[in-house]
């Protein structure tokens, strides 16, 4: 029977040197933080891709949503936006929330302004920007809440 | 005075990403390399995973695929099922935004080494790898499942012995998918515990 510990993978590590865990983190954060522009430049044509995608199908694409709002989340922590990542994590949030409540279109159209704002920034958001997308998504999750009570439907 | 923690260096091993995004690819592969992995080798479909390994095997997987046939799920299952003894056995990992408990359990019975939930930070995530190659569980070759042991959790009697002093384990029917995990939780999911069989 095999072990796991007995993997190549394992072997390697196992002979290899050891070096600081916060370098390793740090040269990965400054390689990242030094595309910011190209990643955002990406993920702008992914917003737009979805949203296309959303209105061929006439349903909104909550599992892409869900997805990219969870990446934009994980490259503005890794990029030091932490402003990006705390806005894109309250987007996932809402793709959660969404999918089990009545779908609307108003907090797609919430999602693709706020996806937009954030991919268009080329900095990190700016105090009152973060402000608005907070409170326009506070917004859509508490009506969405309160349209789950009326129906009965899961929040 | 706490020691620094320490990390083994990565320029030895040889890893693959299948990763469908080209967003998510470049993050990943940027992170990655911050890391200092030798080699990288990157693709966007299990097709071209599986052609990529069999002229050339790496060391460890990470995989992002949600709108895969099947899922993250069914990329690891092939890749398990699909590649020759012992190349099969490397360590698999799968990196999701949707790390519902059901969905975790999902991707462990497809033969997934470890779930990681998205977003990621690096530390999540080179911490992740490195526990892999301390990895206690045994590799499974047992009928439809290929995978890490996954006799890890005591989840109670089959379906229809409710009754006793196992009443309160959790039903068999998986239902409807709950709220996500933290990463704190799919790590006490996946990490190894000892069975007591009674």
């Amino acid at each position: 029977m095999t072990m796991l510990a007995e993997t190549e993978f394992a072997k390697k590590l196992a002979r290899a040197p050891r070096t600081s865990l916060a370098a390793q983190i740090a040269e990965a954060e400054r390689l990242v933080a030094a595309q910011h522009s190209p990643f955002f430049k990406q993920l702008l044509a992914m917003v737009d891709d979805i949203v296309a995608a959303s209105h061929r199908r006439g349903e909104p694409d909550r599992a892409a949503i869900k997805s990219l709002a969870s990446d934009i989340a994980g490259a503005g922590g890794l990029m030091g936006a932490p402003d990006v990542a705390q806005v894109a994590s309250q987007l996932a949030q809402l793709a959660d929330e969404m999918a089990e409540t009545e779908w609307s279109w108003d907090a797609i159209g919430v999602f693709t302004q706020t996806l937009s704002l954030l991919t268009k920034s080329d900095e990190s958001l700016t105090a009152e920007h973060k402000a608005l997308l907070i409170e326009q998504l506070t917004h859509v999750r508490a009506t969405l809440k309160t349209r789950a009570g009326r129906t009965g439907a899961p929040t | 005075m706490t020691p620094s923690r320490t990390s083994p260096v990565m320029t030895s091993i040889e890893m693959m990403l299948i990763v469908e995004q080209q967003f998510a690819m470049d993050v990943l592969n940027t992170v990655v390399k911050g890391f200092g992995v030798g080699r990288l080798v990157k693709t966007r479909t299990v097709e071209e995973a599986l052609a990529a390994m069999n002229i050339s095997p790496v060391d460890i997987v990470l995989v992002d695929c949600t709108g895969a046939p099947g899922g993250n799920e069914g990329v690891v299952r092939r890749l398990r099922h699909e590649l020759p003894a012992p190349r099969n056995a490397i360590p698999i990992v799968i990196l999701a935004a949707h790390a519902g408990e059901a969905l975790i359990r999902s991707c462990v019975s497809a033969g997934a080494s470890f779930v990681i939930s998205k977003p990621y930070n690096a530390e999540t995530l080179l911490t992740r790898i490195t526990w892999l190659s301390q990895d206690p569980r045994a590799f499974i070759t047992e009928g439809p499942f290929i995978g890490p042991d996954r006799r890890v959790r005591n989840t109670g009697l089959p379906a229809g012995f409710s009754e006793g002093r196992r009443a309160s384990d959790l039903p068999a029917d998986i239902g409807e998918a709950g709220a996500n995990l933290d990463q704190y939780s799919i790590d006490a999911m996946l990490r190894p515990q000892k069975v007591i069989l009674q």
